[in-house]
């Protein structure tokens, strides 16, 4: 057994691990700053806390605490297990218990997450002294017993749900919520870093609702925003609540030393960009700490991977004679009494090792670990440091090691270690102006309470937006009725049903199993998105669900119904797609020498045309089909940028197969803007013409994956300098000759000059030094 | 984005085609005019709505009954029938009450748009119709509502408890108004189907209305127009309105005639299905004497089964044996099991029974696991996985005590 400390030389003095080290921080200790409890506070709730061991607040605690009781809204920023809970855990009980009647509201992006707040929450009422009426916090979510539905509708003073059932079960039934909304004091917003995108604009829209129906009540809650670390947090958090937020940020919490390893995999084929597998090498590094007994989490990239990384730890286990046992998997799918067992043996030591696919699927009572293993990049510093955050106890030393897989991504953390902890925060972009999520939610809002002339949702520019959407819905749609200024819901409907927040465009495919042609009643298999049907269940395509295969025997695409049928074949299918883009307005213009960048509106059409059937394992090509299916046209926002003829001519992009060489910009691109904009990948599209219709010149859009946009791509233009230096870092840093999965792609795409001429195009548009 | 290129894009999202300006013209034209409705204007604080009053002589027929019948009887036998432990049951405090909405679905954006009330008075059955002519006169209308129905100790409704009354309580809750309704709410929905179960394909008011009265309407608006009957009065179109006037008027009435229907059938009924739908009635009430007379008059009537006749037959003869195995009367309750089981009726049941009868009550194992094994055999058939395995712990314990009197006996 050795300490961490051990360790710690232990890997300073081993070459094959040291080696491949390419950063190393050490983050010093902190003593930590506390602060009283606040006067105000009531003494059974401070005798509450005393029990569960706090005797003193830290600094940002109380900060935040007497924020709220100045009834300001605010975001607190701070890292994991920081006592971020308690932030508003404090106020809220505060207030219920001196007022006997204000209520609060929780919200959290996921169940998962709110299961264990809760849990927190139960503990800190139970130390609270018997009252003539106990404090009532209830969760709301889709397994919520009906009886127990009623009962939190008219007793719960802390209600805890997610943005779902807020939106369609909650704010459509608020008369029967009538007793939480007169009194309501608190909305706690927590982990807000999450409703980023299509998500965070619905849930923007949402928070109006919910205002709405407060106004109406005659309430007026203060709104408490928890975020992890991010780059606008208050940009983010106004956008949510509608209104400005304070920001509280400075850490009081002690923490102990960290060590932060970067363990990039060695180079195993230098031509072709090949390094060491990433699992592999957790293995090894997995072999020191576990043996060493070392307490380690590690994280993995998918529920797949945890089962494989489990599988190899215990392996070793047993190759050393030691317990298999004291290594366990925790994932989602798992049984809630195996994770409880799992928890508690963590946290009373008996399990050494835990692989985990991310900390949000974690409960919070697995207490801190010695060591984090990530294998690879979890996609945002937001994210990594979450992670890392399970390993490091208040005092004492702690390891925290990402470990690179070979992608564009992780390659760039590994060579810019200050990107990670130096500037480390992304921006969060959300755009709750959206036309099409907008009008969903004013529709939803209008079912609420009826919007009166002169009233607006959203920003106050927007009111005439909002006058033409209820014209709308009154005249063409014939879904409000207005009398006396006020627009009232005349309809045999329920909004919220219609509309999925998780997705802009609502129109979905049903995929119907008809393995079994007896069984009558169609099951459903899944559900798709329409954009993404013509490459996904066009016919003969091979639908993968769940590790088997369906073909689709049959597209109805009028009716949106796909007809799948198990099949046993040893291929997969691969759609391609051809993208046109029109550019309908031009919003923003900025020229340079080389390139001209601009910000607009375009027209996407996305055809898929043909497919291929590729076999597992070997990847072979063994057949093709076209595929017949309506275009998919969308309008929305974009970047774009055009070369300018001399840059073209003196790459030679047009000789050859040189222009392939675009997609290899798009590729790297594709994979940079992530880094700088908090955005899911999905949310992005990149796409090149060699020569543009519209402009003449090659160009290359970064646009906005959803209908009409949510600021992504204008945030890209905003920071282009950022993305264009970073990508050609990437490109230009990366020790493949020809391209490969971790700068450009391979050569087989982007041309045997491909690499090199994207190099040199992305060094044109770069700022120099 | 300009005005028009937002509303086609809104447009496509809706599916609609843009056009509507005649709709826009029309409805910035009307009045609401009140010339269409029966009754009139009623102004109070809260602004104004719209009333419409009709009084019904006691004597007039609904169907084959008086309007005023409820009140000439004792209505314990209601009580009964309405799981009600209330012995000063009096219909002269009941308000019977039925809305109209404009969807079946809950939620805000759904609006009580017609409340009908009717009440005793007299010499009369008086039917209120508050009606809002807009949605701007909810609160003007709710009000005087809420003050009529605080008047009244019981309230009657069909399927009330679950549609009705859920949404009054969300438009005053919305509105911010008081709410004193009945403390007693008598659902003739749930109370109907316990007395006519099983007699007409449902149990819907007006397939009572057509089987149960005899009245038939004639050009009846369907309920579920009505939501549409008044999105067109809004606007300008009113043509449908007074239909929905018509029909909440009758199902107002009907709701007052109904509770004597059930009088009429707790008392008596030469429907066997009635007689054995009451007789479980009385025996849920421990009222045994009545149900026993009952059940028995019903097996009369639906003796020798038919195929039409089967499953009530069963049902009674299952509703008769658990009497008379309370009763401790063994040969009864048998003989009645073994009927079913001569006439390969009631599945698993009666076998089970009696497999529990002759392993408890004779300890003859032998015919108790026989019994068992067929309820068995059913059960299998019937699919039903509990009474599988409930069985089969069952038959392994018979065995075993088998075993153990062969043992002691040999």
């Amino acid at each position: 057994m050795a300490s961490v400390e051990g360790i710690i030389e232990k890997i300073r003095s081993t070459p094959e691990i040291h080696d491949n080290i390419v950063s190393w921080r050490t983050l010093k200790r902190s003593e930590g700053a506390y602060a009283d409890f606040p006067e105000s506070i009531d003494p059974r709730l401070i005798e509450a806390f005393r029990m569960r061991g706090i005797e003193r607040l830290y600094s940002h605690q109380r900060s935040a605490v007497d924020t709220v009781l100045a009834g300001k809204d605010l975001v607190i920023v701070t890292p994991t297990a920081s006592g971020k809970t308690l932030c508003y855990n404090l106020p809220v009980l505060n207030a219920i218990l001196t007022t006997d009647k204000a209520k609060a509201l929780y919200l959290f992006p996921t169940k998962a997450l709110s299961q264990d707040q809760v849990a927190e929450l139960h503990a800190v009422i139970d130390g609270l002294p018997e009252r003539e009426r106990p404090v009532y916090s209830y969760t709301y979510d889709g397994d919520t017993p009906p009886t127990i539905r009623k009962k939190m509708r008219e007793t719960g003073d802390i209600v805890v749900t997610n943005p779902y059932m807020l939106h369609a079960g909650i704010l459509p039934n608020h008369p029967k919520w009538v007793n939480l909304f007169l009194e309501l004091k608190y909305v706690v917003i927590d982990e807000i870093h999450h409703y980023r995108g299509v998500f965070g604009s619905h849930m923007g829209n949402i928070i109006r609702r919910l205002s709405r129906i407060c106004r109406h009540y005659g309430s007026d809650p203060v709104f408490i925003c928890c975020s992890a670390t991010i780059a606008n947090p208050c940009d983010l958090a106004g956008k949510l609540i509608g209104r400005d937020a304070e920001l509280i940020h400075a850490d009081g919490s002690p923490r102990g030393e960290k060590h932060f390893l970067f363990y990039n995999p060695p180079l195993v084929n230098r031509e072709m960009g090949l390094r060491a597998d990433t699992v592999g090498e957790i293995r090894a590094l997995g072999e020191l700490l576990i043996l060493n007994g070392i307490q380690t989490i590690f994280f993995a990239r998918s529920r797949n991977e945890v089962e494989i990384i489990t599988k190899y730890l215990k392996d070793m286990m047993i190759r050393h004679n030691r317990d298999p046992e004291q290594i366990q998997g925790y994932r989602g799918g798992y049984l809630p009494n195996l994770r409880r067992e799992i928890e508690a043996g963590l946290r009373e030591g008996e399990i050494l090792g835990v692989v985990a696919t991310n900390a949000l699927e974690l409960g919070v009572d697995i207490g801190s670990l010695d060591s984090c293993v990530m294998t690879g990049y979890p996609g945002s510093v937001a994210s990594a440091w979450q992670q890392a955050g399970r390993a490091g106890r208040r005092a004492g030393t702690s390891i925290a090691l990402l470990a690179a897989r070979n992608t564009a991504i992780d390659q760039y953390i590994m060579n810019h270690p200050e990107y990670f902890f130096d500037r480390s925060e992304q921006n969060v972009i959300i755009n709750p102006d959206n036309d099409v999520i907008q009008y969903n939610h004013v529709k939803c809002s209008a079912f609420e309470v009826p919007f009166a002339e002169g009233d607006h949702f959203g920003s106050p520019p927007d009111a005439e937006k909002l006058s033409e959407i209820l014209q709308f819905l009154e005249y063409d749609a014939r879904i409000l009725h207005k009398v006396k200024d006020r627009w009232f819901w005349m309809a045999d409907s329920y909004p919220a049903e219609g509309v999925s927040i998780n997705a802009a465009d609502m129109d979905e495919f049903i995929i119907h199993d008809v393995s079994f042609p007896e069984v009558t009643r169609q099951s459903t298999l899944a559900q798709i998105d329409r954009p993404s049907a013509m490459t996904m269940i066009h016919p003969e395509a091979i639908y993968q669900h769940q590790g088997d295969q369906y073909l689709i025997e049959e597209l109805d695409y009028e009716n949106r119904i796909a007809y799948a049928g198990k099949v046993n074949v040893d291929y997969y299918t691969d759609a391609e797609t051809e993208t046109d883009l029109q550019v309908k307005h031009i919003d923003q213009e900025a020229g340079q020498t080389r390139c001209t960048l601009y910000h607009g509106e375009v027209a996407v059409t996305t055809q898929a045309t043909m497919f291929k059937k590729i076999k597992f394992y070997t990847h072979e090509n063994v057949g093709a089909g076209d595929i017949h299916l309506p275009p998919e046209k969308m309008d929305t926002t974009s970047f774009w940028f055009t070369l300018s003829g001399e840059l073209a001519n003196a790459v030679r992009l047009y000789e050859g197969s040189n222009s392939g060489a675009l997609v290899g910009l798009c590729y790297a691109l594709r994979s940079t803007v992530p880094l700088f904009v908090r955005c899911d990948i999905g949310d992005i599209r990149v796409t090149s013409e060699s020569r543009s219709p519209h402009f003449g010149l090659a160009t290359v859009y970064v646009y906005d994956n959803v209908p009409s946009g949510v600021g992504l791509s204008e945030k890209v233009m905003e920071i282009h300098g950022q993305i264009f230096e970073a990508a050609l870092e990437i490109v230009e840093r990366c020790e493949c000759n020809y391209g490969c999965p971790a700068c450009v792609s391979p050569s087989s795409r982007v041309g045997p000059q491909g690499k090199q001429i994207a190099t040199r195009i992305l060094s044109a548009l770069a700022p120099p030094e | 984005m300009n005005r028009d290129a937002l509303r086609e894009r809104l447009a496509k999202i809706e599916g609609l085609k843009t056009g509507a300006d005649l709709l826009r013209e029309r409805t910035e034209q009307k009045n609401y005019t009140t010339d269409a409705l029966p009754g009139a204007e009623v102004a109070n604080d809260s602004g104004t709505y719209h009333l419409a009053e009709t009084r019904i002589a006691l004597d007039v027929r609904h169907g084959d009954f008086q309007v005023g019948a409820l009140l000439e009887i004792v209505p314990d036998k209601i009580a009964l029938a309405a799981r009600l432990e209330l012995s000063d049951l009096n219909f002269r405090s009941a308000v019977f009450l039925d809305t109209e909405t404009t969807s079946l679905e809950s939620g805000a954006g759904v609006h009580v748009f017609m409340i009908g009330v009717g009440f005793f008075e007299k010499d009369a059955f008086v039917v209120r119709q508050y009606f809002m002519r807009n949605p701007a006169e909810e609160v003007a209308m709710l009000s005087d509502l809420g003050e009529l129905l605080a008047r009244f100790e019981i309230a009657v409704s069909f399927f009330g408890k679950n549609f009705d009354l859920p949404r009054i309580v969300d438009r005053f809750n919305i509105n911010r108004l008081p709410l004193n309704f009945p403390p007693v709410h008598i659902d003739l929905c749930h109370t109907g189907r316990r007395i006519w179960k099983g007699l007409f394909g449902n149990c819907q008011l007006q397939t009572l209305e057509r089987g149960i009265l005899k009245f038939v309407r004639s050009d009846d608006l369907p309920g579920a127009d009505c939501p549409q009957a008044y999105f067109n009065y809004l606007r300008g179109f009113p043509s449908r309105i007074n239909d929905v006037f018509e029909h909440n008027l009758y199902d107002v009435i009907s709701m007052a005639v109904l509770p004597w229907a059930i009088d009429q059938a707790m008392t008596d009924s030469d429907r066997a299905l009635v007689l054995a739908n009451v007789a479980r009635v009385y025996a849920e009430a421990d009222r045994t004497e009545a149900a026993v007379g009952r059940y028995e008059m019903a097996l009369e009537m639906l003796w020798p089964p038919t195929p039409r006749t089967q499953a009530a037959v069963v049902m009674v003869t299952k509703g008769l044996a658990a009497i008379c195995w309370r009763q401790e009367d063994w040969e009864r309750a048998t003989r009645l099991w073994q009927e079913l089981v001569d006439h390969n009726l009631g599945g698993a049941y009666p076998h089970e029974r009696l497999a529990i009868y002759y392993e408890h009550t004779e300890h003859d194992y032998e015919m108790a696991i026989e019994r068992a094994r067929d309820a068995y055999g059913f059960a299998v058939r019937e699919g039903s996985e509990s009474a599988q395995v409930a069985l089969r712990v069952r038959i392994q314990r018979l065995e075993a005590k088998c075993a153990a009197a062969e043992a002691a006996g040999g």
